[in-house]
């Protein structure tokens, strides 16, 4: 049964036909053996899961309680719609800064050198 | 294939965001890495460091966007990318408004709510009766004896 209770432990009952073939080899004194051991699993398993559901419960309620402090009114897709717009902001920021990595300068004036297309046109502001 | 020409521009510091933003809005320029030729600037010309401190800040506030996000179970890419204006300003200027801009925004009570909907799926995934877990979670006797 030490042998039976090795595997137990370190498949968590993930293999069960090596789980199988070894019950399938005992004898049928260790039957009730077997079976005792099954009963206790079973009842870790139901107290751990009322235990798991209690807090978990509780842990809504106490969640519930703080949002019914909250007095702002939330509108989600606003919400999504300005992170995504300041993201792209800052992601632009950035690839403008990683850009003037690249320039030199005087005390006053950026000096940098570009390739563009011979017919290349501008639009307003360039 | 297209003939390039090679431009060298010389800019007021105060103008140079706006003139890299226009540029890349255009979308028509390479711009070549002066690090690469130091013979063409040196002694005369020093790295333009400034961009440094404002790509930590803009590392930072990705992140803090970021965290945003994920309270909102969402990714950024998932979505189509918002249209952004033209500025301006200078990048410290920018950034500073973002900051501002993302503290405003009730991040906090978001997560909560997010966390309130999460216990709910975990209570539903589970099969969890709130109205039956107040009960003691020790095996009653009648239990017991049905498992044993």
């Amino acid at each position: 049964m030490i042998e039976l209770d090795k595997t137990i432990e370190s498949s968590g009952l993930a293999n069960h036909q090596i789980l199988v073939e070894r019950i399938e080899s005992k004898h049928l004194d260790d039957y009730d053996e077997i079976g005792i051991k099954f009963a206790e699993l079973a009842k870790f398993v139901i107290k751990s899961q009322r235990y798991f559901g209690k807090r978990l419960v509780s842990l809504k309620k106490t969640v519930e309680e703080i949002e019914g402090t909250i007095e702002t009114e939330i509108n989600f897709e606003e919400v999504r719609d300005n992170l995504l717009t300041l993201w792209k902001i800052v992601e632009e920021e950035k690839r403008i800064a990683e850009e003037e990595d690249k320039f030199v300068r005087s005390a006053k004036t950026v000096f940098f050198e570009a390739w563009v297309p011979e017919s290349g046109t501008y639009n307003e502001g360039v | 294939m297209e003939e390039m020409r090679k431009l060298k521009v010389m800019v007021y510091e105060d103008y140079i965001d706006a003139v890299i933003q226009s540029l890349g809005h255009a979308g028509i320029v390479q711009l070549i890495d002066m690090r690469e030729i130091p013979e063409d600037w040196e002694g005369v010309l020093v790295p333009y460091t400034a961009s440094t401190e404002a790509i930590a800040k803009c590392s930072d506030l990705l992140s803090k966007i970021e965290t945003a996000f994920e309270s909102l179970h969402i990714q950024p890419n998932d979505f189509p990318s918002p249209e952004i204006p033209i500025t301006n300003e200078p990048i410290e200027k920018v950034l500073a408004g973002v900051e501002q801009k993302l503290a405003e925004l009730p991040i906090e009570e978001i997560k909560i709510y997010a966390l309130a909907s999460r216990i709910d799926h975990i209570i539903d995934d589970l099969g969890i009766k709130p109205e039956e877990v107040e009960k003691e979670y020790a095996l009653t006797q009648s239990e017991e004896i049905r498992i044993d």
